[in-house]
């Protein structure tokens, strides 16, 4: 094996030990919050299987030091084959997930077993420890909220009390899986522009776990996402430099950037927003493939290698990457773009043809994929200082640049420290000597970042998903730095011969009890904050209980849900040709977003359950129609729905206009057990 | 000490200025307004150039001819001579401006020739924007406006403080008693101190108690607060330099606040409670004034009291100016009384008093009076009994909870370690050994009373988040010293270089907090207008209101003065409030024998003010402006009654009132029970009016 391979085994393994420990504890915590309902294990343990595969498997490929044997390449390849396989189990039958999840198992226990020989135990076991109470805290932030849960199919259910978000999602998994076309699905398929490409890997990956999409978001999501985040976080350390394991200062300062050192209401007021980064599936998904792409051009820059492999890297990686990364998520490709232009420009890798080749194609791939992804109603239109002015709380909107980019200055604070930067022109001096590569391009990511939420306005403070990759990247960067930091702090600080005198109580240092009182209430928030959301999570899951327990099913959405599920599981080819239309009439359907004033997200629902598109599936005239989620694609109803709309005659002449043979009719009026209808189109032609 | 008083006589012409522009379009005599400032320049100057004529050629000082005593005279003079002139045929409220302005010009003057014009204009616009900051902290809400008056006419949204402490002074003026007066005029224990200074003030400024609280309070006492901070601060420098940009940092980040208003309210460290509670801004300056004094008279004499070799004039310095003075401050703050006790206590026992028999007596004595106060301005109410972390749990989000010490002491921790930073003190051995040697009693003394003042909310129920003054008190010492000390505690700051990182990344990191400032600086000021502008547009003609937009924009359409007055008039409280006004022109010996009976069925007076649960301070209304007492003043009996403003001194009504209880002869029973001879019956005329309906003439037979 390669020597730098070797040198960066135990941050590599402790990297996988960390991320399979989140992906256990997260498993372990679903099965539990279900218990008393429906809990097959085997989803929870293919989903956990899957996971550890995805975070352990690459570790054990990575034989190499070129980009393409790295373990950041291979792990992205891993998502590739896993999704890969995701299309083959859906399409002939045959699913390998009892192999991947079971080699995931296996790999993921290896490493543990392997990582924990390696050190004192005491010091292995406390930091498992800290990592399960970490994941317990990633447990509460994800299922916290009302966007995922465990008891996701109880609570739709119970009250439909569900983030619209996550149909938006759903529906449009369930419309490409269905019919193969990007679309909401809410009358027809109608193309829509946005980037699906996290709702595409997670219809592959629920067809890999033998699961629903909608279950996937609650279950598969959380196991096999988040703990892949940290993965690749933290193999972007190892990368550049991190040791991770007994790195004290490394960790505490990641517990500081993700659970927060001063109280969520603060955070939040200064749009640092925790709750954001996990529960954006497209974020979540999309911060990984980031990350590794860098942990990949990192291990390819580290190389230097002409030939072959270059070309690859540049001809094909690059432009692909992008175009993937702006299918994930459109902000991840935008930024790695910038990152990579300006890396060329710094280098002048510009003068070398393959490189400008390169440029050239991944320009093109990235104007195609915008062009795909792109949702023109997100631009609400130049405003200046708009996030920082609205998504901040009035009267702090001043901190925003020094807190919501902390992470950012810290690092480039500590770098200039580090390197005896004090003034500008030893700036100047090792930016020419290429010394602050680092901070340049974690500078750049910051200042990109920063704009566009700055000067356009960006629908429902979206800007968040340029703005906060900073802090993600920044807190890879401190990690991998956090381990020279210490040294060069204990190297240039007096001896203790120097310090002081006197032993004992007498002797203790009047800064360092200062230093304990001020730092104090930031630690003990730290662990309010540790606590806030899985207390919240825990309170959701019993409240659900006891609303379930006490409210009879028919006074529930149960009927309809039940209904919508059923048609899911109707044959694909029957689905394929099929539309779903719901009566206006059918009040089960058309109020379970009206408690809280969400009418015009009620259509996403059907689509993200049923996994058929509907057809006249535009919320009642009188609710106001956002603009947004792709609404604007179809025609917002004018006047209430009559009977002469319902006829099959009608629904076929409009389901024929769009392509389809077949309609399903579910009917319910009043509180009754829904009724579906089928209406062949094709005999109503004749 | 001429910046100061210049800075200070500054605020004080800006507060009375804004209080004249925002009565623009209803009555604005200027009399009222010009004595204010008057006073306020009196108050401020005289005590300066009487320092300057007293000192001594050698540039020393004795305690008697130190400015901190000279205002402490200066104030109790003018306090005096306002008791002295309470009936006197002469308005003297013009000579105080003659006096203010002479004083001013004189203060002025010398200063003019000591200082350059950039310096100059520097200080007056920035003491203006302080001015408008403190406007708008005092008149930004509900407690106290320029238009309190009208706001009670027109709509009855006022808090009850302003009308129940009015009733207090007005019974102090009246009746020379401390009482509420809804039911005769019986003691209430309260620090009635300020009720008092302002009932006084009041006799000299051309205006009612309740006016004064509006106007006189806030020229007067306001610039005294922050004056004073800084004059405790000139003083106790004693020839220490100065820093140039620290002092007026440390003020500014102390006053207005370093993070946003919202931030500070979530620690309870609480902007504009400072000047809401009058008793808390009297307090301040005159608790700072009377340490200022005790040190410049241990300076002097501490060695001397401590070996013998006192002389008796330093003896009665400390059994009667300081004990009078903390007797005195009771009166003003009961917790000013305690913490000052307390840290006297403390001084005494460091600096070895207590080996000394005359000044362990005078210990004892002192120990007494403080007692024997403490029984006449502590009211039973207030004593609620031992409730843990009573203040936070009402006032502080729990999030927030971690940080309370830190930020509610943060003036005092950085006064400390600043001071300890300035003695080399790196360990707690070396603490040991300065506390030892005598070196920091001042740090001791700061920490005493930061950790004595935190504790009662820590601990005890005290209604209202009045545990904040006793909490709030290290602030004002801890940045009085700082100021003091900021000379040699922080670094003189040299012209910044943006060629070092070092200053760019200051510079970033303290933008926020600049901008912060700034924000913080106009938030009240803000308040106060819109406030302003939303009672002038609801007493405009319907038709014209609904064109015109409530803003601040919309200030200048809303100052015609006919259509404000129409509002007024039309107004459901307007009646009753202007009956009461008349009687309030009443002469004092007519009042000191009359009492007001206004029975449970005058709803438009029993429902004047609006406010939720206002009814259990419906009754204060009518001391508070006639100045009379009331008889059978309690509130109906369904009212619930807060135990608070003396309310549970009288006797709750415990069924409805009957025809027999408003008889001539029930009522005149009780008037000479509690000591009138005569009482007017307010009520409703024929034509529905409220105003004085029966007059019954009461003997003592």
């Amino acid at each position: 094996m390669h020597t730098q391979l070797t040198d960066t085994r135990d941050a590599r393994e402790t990297g996988v030990v960390f991320a399979s420990s989140v992906a256990t504890v997260l498993a372990a915590l679903y099965w539990i919050s279900r218990i008393g309902f429906a809990n097959p294990v085997f989803p929870v343990a293919y989903s956990l299987g899957l996971s550890l595969f995805l975070i352990a498997a690459p570790l054990w490929m990575a034989r190499s030091t070129a980009w393409w044997g790295s373990q950041s390449f291979l792990t992205i390849a891993c998502v590739v084959l896993t999704m890969l396989l995701g299309m083959v189990a859906e399409s002939t039958g045959l699913n390998a997930i009892p192999i991947i999840a079971l080699g995931g198992v296996l790999l993921a226990a290896i490493t543990l077993l392997r990582w924990l020989g390696k050190g004192t135990p005491a010091r292995s076991l406390l930091f498992v420890f800290g990592v399960c109470v970490f994941a317990v805290w990633c447990a509460g932030v994800i299922w916290g909220s009302r966007y995922k849960m465990p008891l996701f199919w109880e609570t739709m259910s119970y009250k439909a009390n569900i983030h619209h978000d996550t149909f938006y999602y759903a529906s449009m998994a369930n419309m490409m899986d269905t019919y193969g076309v990007p679309s909401t699905g809410l009358d027809g398929i109608p193309l829509v522009r946005y980037h699906y490409g996290s709702a595409w890997l997670f219809d592959q990956w629920s067809h890999l776990l033998g699961i629903d999409v909608l279950t996937f978001y609650s279950l598969g999501y959380p196991l096999i996402v988040l703990p892949l985040f940290f993965a690749a976080l933290l193999q972007l350390s190892v990368e550049l430099g991190a040791k991770l394991r007994n790195d004290w200062m490394g960790w505490i300062l990641f517990l500081a950037a993700t659970v927060g050192f001063i109280p969520t209401v603060a955070l939040n007021a200064l749009a640092v927003w925790n709750s954001n980064a996990f529960i954006s599936e497209s974020y979540l998904m999309g911060m990984p493939v980031f990350f590794l792409t860098l942990a990949t051009a990192v291990a390819f820059y580290r190389e230097k290698k002409a030939g072959r492999s270059a070309l690859i890297f540049f001809i094909l990686f690059v432009p692909l990457i992008l175009s993937a990364l702006g299918f994930l998520k459109i902000s991840m490709m935008l930024l790695a773009l910038a990152a990579g232009g300006y890396i060329a420009l710094r280098d002048r890798l510009y003068r070398q043809p393959m490189v400008l080749l390169s440029a050239l194609i991944a320009l093109a791939s990235v104007g195609i994929t915008y062009h795909y992804v792109s949702l023109p109603a997100q631009n609400g239109g130049i405003s200046p200082l708009h996030f920082m002015r609205y998504d901040a709380r009035e009267g702090w909107q001043q901190f925003f640049p020094l807190i919501h980019l902390l992470w950012t200055w810290v690092y480039v604070g500590a770098r200039l420290w580090e390197e005896r930067i004090a003034d500008i022109s030893s700036l100047r001096s090792s930016l020419r000597q290429h010394k602050l590569t680092d901070v340049e391009i974690l500078l750049l990511v910051a200042i990109l970042g920063f704009l566009p939420g700055e000067i356009v306005s960006i629908h429902g403070g979206s800007a968040v998903y340029f703005s906060d990759v900073q802090r993600w990247l920044a807190l890879s960067f401190i990690l991998a730095r956090s381990p020279v930091w210490l040294r060069v702090w204990r190297e240039r600080r007096p001896s203790r011969d120097e310090r002081t005198t006197e032993s004992g109580v007498r002797g203790w240092k009047l800064s360092t009890l200062l230093m304990i009182f001020v730092a104090a209430p930031f630690v003990v928030t730290l662990f309010v904050n540790l606590a806030q959301w899985p207390v919240r999570a825990i309170r959701a899951n019993i409240t659900t209980r006891h609303e379930l327990a006490q409210t009879p099913r028919e006074a529930t959405y149960y009927p309809i849900v039940t209904a919508l599920r059923d048609i899911s599981r109707l044959p694909e080819s029957e689905r394929k040709q099929s539309l779903l239309f719901i009566p206006q009439s059918n009040r089960q359907y058309w109020s379970m977003f009206t408690a809280d004033g969400r009418c015009t997200y009620t259509p996403l629902i059907a689509p993200g359950i049923a996994s058929v598109a509907m057809l006249d599936g535009m919320p009642s005239a009188g609710c106001e129609v956002t603009d947004q989620y792709n609404m604007t694609m179809y025609q917002a109803r004018k006047r209430p729905q009559l009977p002469e709309d319902m006829s099959s005659e009608r629904l076929c002449e409009k389901a024929r206009a769009k392509g389809f043979k077949e309609v399903i009719v579910l009917e319910a009026p009043g509180q009754e057990i829904p009724r579906r209808r089928r209406i062949d189109c094709y005999l109503h032609t004749s | 000490m001429l910046p100061v008083a210049v800075g200070s006589s500054v605020v004080a012409i800006v507060l009375g200025f804004i209080y004249w522009a925002a009565r623009i379009g209803f009555p604005a005599p200027l009399l009222p307004i010009m004595s204010s400032i008057g006073v306020a320049l009196v108050l401020i100057n005289l005590p300066v150039i009487l320092a300057r004529l007293l000192q001594r050629r050698d540039g020393e000082t004795e305690w008697y001819r130190s400015y901190s005593f000279i205002w402490l005279i200066t104030l109790s003079l003018v306090a005096g001579f306002g008791r002295l002139v309470v009936e006197a045929p002469f308005n003297f409220a013009s000579t105080f401006v003659i006096l203010g302005a002479i004083a001013f010009v004189i203060v002025l003057a010398g200063w003019v020739r000591q200082t350059s014009f950039g310096k100059a204009v520097l200080l007056i616009a920035a003491s203006s924007w302080f001015g408008t900051w403190t406007a708008g902290v005092v008149w930004g809400r509900i407690y106290k406006s320029p238009l309190f008056m009208e706001m009670l006419i027109a709509n009855g949204i006022v808090h009850h403080d302003g009308v129940t402490l009015a009733a207090l002074g007005n019974m102090l003026r009246t009746y020379h008693s401390a009482s509420m007066g809804l039911d005769g005029v019986p003691y209430m224990a309260y620090h009635w101190g300020t009720p008092w200074l302002f009932a006084q003030l009041s006799n000299i400024t051309s205006q009612s108690v309740l006016e004064f609280y509006q106007l006189g309070y806030p020229v007067t006492m306001i610039p005294l607060f922050f004056g004073g901070v800084l004059a405790f601060a000139v003083q106790m420098r004693r020839g220490r330099p100065s820093n140039g940009f620290f002092v007026p940092a440390i003020f500014i980040c102390a006053t207005m606040g370093l993070i946003p208003v919202t931030g500070l309210d979530a620690l309870g460290v609480w902007t504009s409670n400072l000047t809401i509670s009058e008793s808390y801004a009297v307090a301040v300056p005159f608790g700072l004034m009377l340490l200022a004094t005790v040190v410049e008279f241990w300076r002097q004499r501490g060695d001397l009291v401590l070996n013998d070799k006192a002389t008796l004039i330093d003896f009665a310095f400390l059994a009667l100016f300081l004990a009078g003075g903390l007797v005195a401050l009771g009166y003003i703050k009961i917790s000013f009384m305690i913490l000052g006790f307390a840290a006297a206590g403390f001084a005494g026992l460091r600096v070895g008093a207590w080996r000394r028999w005359p000044l362990l007596l005078i210990g004892v004595w002192m120990a007494i009076w403080i007692a024997f106060t403490y029984q006449r301005v502590s009211l039973a109410a207030h004593r609620e009994g031992i409730v843990p972390l009573d203040f936070l749990k009402a006032f502080v989000p729990q999030v927030w909870w971690p940080f309370f010490v830190l930020t509610q002491l943060f003036w005092s921790l950085l006064f400390i370690v600043l001071r300890l930073r300035e003695e080399n003190a790196r360990t707690i051995g070396d603490l040991v050994e300065l506390i030892r040697k005598r070196r920091i009693l001042d740090v001791e003394i700061v920490a005493a009373v930061a950790l004595l003042g935190i504790l009662p909310g820590f601990v005890l129920h005290i209604d209202g988040g009045s545990a904040f003054y006793f909490s709030d008190i290290q602030r004002w010492l801890s940045v009085g010293l700082l100021l003091a000390g900021a000379g040699t505690l922080l670094p003189q700051l040299r012209t910044p270089s943006f060629r070092k990182l070092a200053t760019i990344g200051i510079v970033f990191v303290a933008l926020p907090f600049a901008v912060s400032i700034v924000r913080n600086s106009i938030y009240w000021p803000v308040k106060m207008l819109k406030a302003n502008v939303e009672l002038r547009h609801s007493l405009y003609p319907a038709a014209e209101r609904a064109s015109i937009v409530p803003g601040l924009r919309s200030l200048p359409k809303l100052t015609n003065s006919t259509k404000l007055e129409a509002g007024l008039k039309a107004a459901e409280n307007y009646n009753p409030v202007n009956s009461l006004l008349q009687l309030s022109r009443m002469p004092l010996d007519e009042k000191r024998h009359t009492a007001i009976f206004v029975p449970q069925s005058e709803t438009k007076y029993w429902n004047i003010l609006k406010r939720p649960s206002a009814c259990a301070f419906s009754g204060f209304v009518v001391p508070s402006l006639t100045g009379i007492s009331m008889i059978d003043g309690m509130p109906a009996a369904d009212c619930h009654l807060s135990p608070y403003y003396g309310l549970s001194l009288f006797e709750k009504r415990t069924r409805p009132q009957t025809p027999e209880d408003m008889t001539a002869e029930r009522l005149c029973e009780r008037a000479v029970r509690l000591g009138f001879n005569r009482v007017i019956e307010i009520g409703a005329d024929p034509e529905g009016r409220i105003a004085p309906r029966r007059l019954f003439e009461c003997t003592h037979s």
